[in-house]
C-alpha cells in the first residue's frame, strides 16, 4: 500500500472517539499487564518463603472457596430457576422475582450478620435456649469457617446463576421442552436431559459471574479467617509492606482467573448462545398437585429467609439499638464521601464506556471484539489484583516525577499521586468499567446505524450526531448503566481497602472495620444503607429485564 | 459539468470474499434520474453507501462536481460531501417532530433562511399541516415524502434512494411513485435510485442501469 493510502485510511478511521477509547483500553489493560509482567522479574527474599511454604495453601484456599461456591450456586440457581419457569404454585410470580433480591445484600454484611446471629449469644442459640431449653453444642453451628464462607458466598451469589438460566429458559425453551414431554420425558428426567444441556451456555454464564465474585471476594473470606489468595496479597502488603511480593501473588491469582477462562471456552466449544431473535413462544406452566405445590413453596420461602429476609430483618433491628449513636455529622459526611467517590468514578465509567460502545457499534468485527474484551476486563479480574497493578503503577509513576515534584518544591521522592483520591477513583474505574460498558453497548445495539448514517449525510459531524440523535435515544441505556455501576462501586470493598487515601472511609468500609472491631451493631446502620441502595440496580436489573421481554 | 463520475470502483465486505462491486464504471449527468436494478446482494446498496461516504472502495474513484470526493489518497467524510441519501428504513429521527428532521442538515443557515427553507420543502412534498407531527403519526409514504425533504433540504448535489418503494404497501405504489417523479422533477435533482424491480426504474427514470452489466437500456 501506498503512504498516501495509509495515510487516507487513518484519516478515515481516526477521530477523537477512538482516541478516547482506545485510551481507556490502555488504562484498563497497562495495570493488569504490570501484575502479570511481575512475574519475569527477580523474586525478592520474602516471595521464596511465601513460595515454599504458602503459595500452595492460598491458592487451594481460593480454589475451594470459590468451586464448592459455583457448584452450590449452581445447583440452588438452576433449579429454582426451573422451579418457577415450569410449575404454577403459589406465590410462583412473587418468587420469580424476589429470588434477585440476594444481589442487593453484599456478601461480607451477610457474613457478619450471621456470624453475630449464631454465636452463642445470637438470637438463634439464645432463643433455642431460653424459650426451648435446648443447647447446642459448640461448634454444631459454627458459620467461621470455609464452610461457613460457602453457605454464606452461595446465598448471595446465586441469584446470578437464578436470574441468567430463568431468563433463558422463560425466553427460549419452549419448543424443546414440550417436544420433550410430548416424546414422554417428565419429572427429574426432563430436568436432567433436557433442561440442564440446552440451558448449559446459560447456566455456565451465570456460573461465571459467581465464580469471579467468589474469587475476588475479600470480606467473607478474612471475617471467617478463610486463606485465599485474595487475603494473602492483603497480609504482604499490609503486614510486610512487601508490594513486589504482592504483586507477584496478584499475577498467580490472575492466571488462576485467565485458566478458568480457558476452562469455559472449552466447555462452551462449539456452543453458541441461541440467537434471541427467532420468535420463541414463552414457556407455559403446569400445575403442580397440592403436596408438591407446598413442597415447591416451601423451598422457595425458605432460600428467601435465609438469603435476605432474616439477614436485612436482623440488621434493621441492630439499626434501630444504634441509630442515635451511628447517625451523626459524622455519618452524614461518610456518606457524602462515599457518593463523592462513587459519582466521580461512575461519570468517568460512563464517559469511557459510551464512548467505546459508539466506537465498536461503527466499527469493524474483530476491532470491536477486541475492544468489548478489554473493557470488560476488568469484571473478571478481582478486586485484589486490579489494586495492586494501580498501586505499583502510581508508585512507578510518582517515581519517575520524582523530580518535577522536587523542582515544585515537594522533596524528591514525594508520593503525591499513590496518595491521592484518584487511585482509588483509577481502581473503581477499571474494575467497573464492564458494568456500565455492557449497558451502553445493549444501547448501542437496539439503535438502528442509519441513524447515524443519516446524521451524517445531511452534513453533520460525529458530534452532532451524537448529542443530537444518539443521546436522547440511549437515554435508557445510559440511566441503567449509571445505576448499576455507582451501586456496584458503592459496595465494593476489598479495591477500597486497599487504594483509598489515609483516614478516607466508605459506607463499606466503615461497616466493614465496625465488623471487624467487633462492633457489629454499629456496622447495621451503614449496612441497611448499603443494601437499600443496591436493592435500587437490583429493581434496575428487573426493569429491564421486564422492558426486553415486552 | 456538474456530474457524478465513478470509475473502476471495487468494493468487498472482507479481504476473503469476492468482491460485491469489481471494476465499476458508471457515469451521471447532471439533472439525470438514473435508475439501478439488480438482483438482492448484487452490491446496489453498497453503490450508494460508497457514493455517500459510509463506505470506502478498495479501488476506484469518486468524482462529484468536479471534486474528488475519494481515490486511492482522498477521503472526503460522509458530513463534507454534500450528498443526499434517502435510506430504505427512511431513518427518520423518532424523538424530533417533521419540522426538526428536515431542518437537522440545516445548521449553517440563519434562522430565518432555515424557515423559508422548511416551508419551501414542506410544500414540496406537500405536507404543509404536519410539521409539527412526530415521524410514528405519519402513513408509509408520508414518512418517504419526510425522508426525501430531509435529504433535499441541504441542496445536495445528487440525490441518492435506496430500494424507496419496498416499505409501502404494493397498491399505494402507483400513487407514490408519480408522486415521487413530480417531486424530483420539481426539484431539478440528479438523483440515483435503486430498485430491484424493474417496474419502479422504468416509471420514473431516464435512464435503467444493470449493476453487474453496466450498459444503457
Amino acid at each position: 500500500m501506498h503512504l498516501a493510502a495509509i495515510t487516507r485510511n487513518f484519516k478515515r478511521h481516526m477521530n477523537g472517539w477512538l482516541a478516547v477509547s482506545m485510551l481507556g483500553a490502555a488504562g484498563i489493560l497497562l495495570p493488569i499487564l504490570y501484575v502479570l509482567l511481575s512475574l519475569f522479574t527477580k523474586p525478592n527474599d520474602n516471595w521464596e518463603q511465601v513460595k515454599q511454604y504458602l503459595l500452595l495453601d492460598y491458592i487451594q484456599g481460593t480454589l475451594m472457596v470459590a468451586g464448592m461456591t459455583a457448584v452450590l450456586a449452581a445447583i440452588l440457581g438452576v433449579g429454582l430457576a426451573w422451579l418457577v419457569t415450569a410449575y404454577r404454585f403459589p406465590f410462583r410470580g412473587f418468587f420469580r422475582w424476589a429470588l434477585i433480591l440476594p444481589l442487593a445484600m453484599p456478601p461480607y454484611i451477610a457474613a457478619y450478620t450471621y456470624k453475630t446471629m449464631t454465636s452463642y449469644t445470637g438470637i438463634i442459640q439464645a432463643t433455642l435456649r431460653n424459650h426451648l431449653g435446648i443447647t447446642v453444642p459448640p461448634g454444631m453451628i459454627e458459620v467461621m469457617s470455609m464452610r461457613g464462607a460457602v453457605f454464606i458466598l452461595t446465598l448471595c451469589l446465586f441469584p446470578y446463576v437464578f436470574l441468567i438460566t430463568r431468563t433463558f429458559l422463560e425466553r427460549q425453551s419452549s419448543a424443546y421442552i414440550d417436544n420433550a414431554r410430548l416424546l414422554g420425558r417428565k419429572g427429574i428426567g426432563l430436568f436432567f436431559q433436557v433442561v440442564v444441556p440446552i440451558a448449559r451456555p446459560a447456566i455456565i454464564a451465570g456460573v461465571m459471574l459467581v465464580i469471579f465474585e467468589a474469587i475476588s471476594d475479600y470480606g467473607v473470606v478474612s471475617y471467617f479467617g478463610v486463606q485465599t489468595v485474595s487475603t494473602a496479597i492483603f497480609q504482604i502488603w499490609f503486614g510486610m509492606y512487601d508490594v513486589d511480593s504482592a504483586l507477584r501473588l496478584a499475577a498467580w491469582l490472575m492466571i488462576i482467573v485467565i485458566g478458568i477462562f480457558l476452562i469455559e471456552r472449552w466447555l462452551r466449544r462449539n456452543r453458541q448462545f441461541h440467537s434471541l431473535t427467532q420468535q420463541a413462544k414463552p414457556l407455559v406452566p403446569r400445575s403442580l398437585s397440592r403436596w408438591k405445590a407446598v413442597f415447591a413453596c416451601t423451598v422457595c420461602s425458605l432460600v428467601l429467609l435465609l438469603s435476605f429476609i432474616v439477614p436485612v430483618a436482623q440488621i434493621a433491628v441492630w439499626s434501630v439499638w444504634t441509630s442515635h449513636k451511628v447517625w451523626d455529622s459524622n455519618f452524614v459526611e461518610l456518606t457524602l464521601n462515599t457518593m463523592k467517590g462513587a459519582l466521580l468514578a461512575t461519570l468517568i465509567i460512563i464517559i469511557f464506556a459510551t464512548v467505546a460502545a459508539r466506537v465498536c457499534r461503527y466499527a469493524s468485527n474483530s476491532f470491536s471484539y477486541g475492544m468489548s474484551r478489554v473493557m470488560t476486563a476488568g469484571y473478571a479480574t478481582p478486586g485484589a489484583v486490579i489494586a495492586v497493578g494501580v498501586l505499583a503503577v502510581f508508585i512507578s509513576l510518582d517515581n519517575s516525577l520524582s523530580s518535577f515534584y522536587g523542582w515544585m518544591g515537594q522533596g524528591e521522592g514525594a508520593l503525591i499521586l499513590s496518595l491521592s483520591l484518584g487511585m482509588l477513583i483509577t481502581g473503581y474505574v477499571i474494575r467497573f468499567m464492564a458494568t456500565g460498558y455492557n449497558a451502553m453497548e445493549a444501547g448501542y445495539e437496539k439503535l438502528s446505524k442509519s441513524y447515524t448514517e443519516a446524521a451524517r449525510t445531511l452534513g453533520r459531524g460525529h458530534f452532532a450526531a451524537f448529542f443530537k440523535i444518539e443521546l436522547p435515544l440511549i437515554r435508557g441505556a445510559l440511566f441503567s448503566g449509571f445505576v448499576l455501576a455507582f451501586v456496584e462501586i458503592i459496595k465494593e470493598l476489598p479495591l477500597t481497602l486497599l487504594l483509598r487515601p489515609f483516614n478516607f472511609n466508605t459506607l463499606a468500609t466503615r461497616a466493614y472495620t465496625y465488623a471487624i472491631d467487633e462492633r457489629i451493631y454499629e456496622a447495621a446502620l451503614p449496612s441497611l444503607l448499603l443494601i437499600m441502595l443496591s436493592l435500587v440496580s437490583v429493581l434496575t436489573i428487573h426493569l429491564i429485564g421486564k422492558r426486553d421481554t415486552q | 459539468m456538474n456530474d457524478v463520475i465513478m470509475k473502476d470502483l471495487t468494493y468487498r465486505y472482507s479481504a476473503k470474499e469476492a468482491p460485491v462491486i469489481d471494476d465499476y464504471s458508471l457515469t451521471i449527468k447532471q439533472g439525470e434520474v438514473v435508475g439501478i436494478v439488480g438482483a438482492s446482494g448484487s452490491g446496489k446498496s453498497t453503490l450508494l453507501r460508497l457514493i455517500a461516504g459510509l463506505e470506502m472502495p478498495e479501488q476506484g474513484s469518486i468524482t462529484i462536481d468536479n471534486r474528488v470526493v475519494v481515490d486511492s489518497h482522498t477521503f472526503i467524510h460522509a458530513e463534507d460531501r454534500g450528498v443526499g441519501l434517502v435510506f430504505q428504513d427512511y431513518a427518520l429521527f423518532p424523538h424530533l417532530t417533521v419540522a426538526q428532521n428536515i431542518v437537522f442538515g440545516l445548521n449553517q443557515l440563519k434562522r430565518a433562511e432555515r424557515r423559508e427553507r422548511l416551508v419551501e420543502m414542506l410544500d414540496l412534498v406537500q405536507l404543509g399541516g404536519y410539521a409539527k407531527r412526530y415521524p410514528h403519526e405519519l402513513s408509509g409514504g408520508q414518512q418517504q415524502r419526510v425522508a426525501l425533504a430531509r435529504a433535499l433540504a441541504p441542496k445536495p448535489s445528487i440525490l441518492l434512494m435506496d430500494e424507496p418503494f419496498s416499505n409501502l404497501d404494493a397498491d399505494l405504489k402507483a400513487g407514490i411513485r408519480q408522486e415521487l417523479q413530480d417531486i424530483l422533477h420539481k426539484a431539478q435533482i440528479t438523483c440515483l435510485l435503486v430498485s430491484h424491480d424493474q417496474q419502479d426504474i422504468e416509471a420514473i427514470c431516464s435512464r435503467a442501469v444493470n449493476m453487474n452489466t453496466p450498459v444503457m437500456v
